[in-house]
């Protein structure tokens, strides 16, 4: 099962290192706190640990979760500058982000050989999505359908699934 | 402060992060905000910190989690303004 996440890093700014550190506080644990800087920036960081969070619900959204969204409940332990580990409830995760100058993405499965069967696509429109409630999928070739992820923010896009 | 100026108060604070203006001119208490206004989740947490500074109160995390719609929002200035 997957999950994903971008931030626009352009939209992600703040005026203020004291709001920085408020907004962090706010969803992260002390223990996501102190790792922050050990492998980016701690704006980076933040929104490192941020879209994990968000791609591990949207996965375990897909497994059956039904609570709501609550970051500072969902715990991330970054292992170097792309890995890391998310547990939300009983269900773990493996992660992994790229980060460049504009963007963010956090990539999320249950098995690390999962990452090699992800497919993403960067524009919007390009493959016919359906939904089923709220989960998205998408059509394989042989006409049966694959569950997505699809994230968007600012002017970035991202949809991943895993290939057949 | 009434309850017409809290509610117009909020609005205020939350308008910079709404994304469905159709929906935000017909604002109502039981308006949601990720739903309806569509204001993204990380926004949310913005929400949160302006409410803090314009009220001058503190939103734990278990109350922060509540502030889904503007009527449970108000809900949650009042209580921590009556702390």
């Amino acid at each position: 099962m997957i999950g994903n996440d971008v931030v626009d890093l352009s939209l992600s700014t703040f005026d203020t290192e004291g709001r920085f550190w408020r907004y962090s506080q706010k969803v992260c644990s002390p223990v996501e706190l102190k790792q922050f800087g050990h492998f980016e920036s701690n704006q980076q960081s933040l929104w490192r640990v941020w879209s994990l969070k968000e791609a591990a619900f949207k996965a375990a959204v897909r497994l059956g979760y039904q609570g709501l969204f609550r970051p500072a409940k969902i715990k991330v332990e970054l292992i170097d500058s792309t890995r890391a580990i998310i547990q939300i409830g009983h269900y773990k995760f493996k992660g992994r982000t790229g980060i460049d100058q504009q963007q963010l993405w956090s990539d999320v499965v249950i098995k690390d050989l999962d990452f090699k069967s992800i497919v993403s696509i960067q524009k919007p429109n390009c493959v016919p999505i359906s939904y089923k409630g709220r989960l998205p999928f998408i059509r394989s070739e042989k006409g049966g359908k694959l569950p997505a992820s699809i994230s968007h923010h600012g002017s970035f896009f991202r949809l991943i699934y895993l290939s057949a | 402060m009434n309850d017409a100026q809290f509610f117009d108060r909020l609005k205020e604070i939350i308008s910079p992060y709404v994304q469905n203006q159709e929906a935000f001119k017909d604002l109502k208490a039981e308006t949601r905000f990720i739903e309806d206004l569509q204001i993204n989740s990380a926004n949310l947490v913005d929400v949160v910190l302006d409410v803090e500074d314009a009220f001058d109160i503190e939103i734990d995390n278990d109350s922060m989690e509540k502030m889904l719609t503007l009527e449970a929002s108000l809900a949650v200035i009042k209580e921590k303004l009556s702390a």
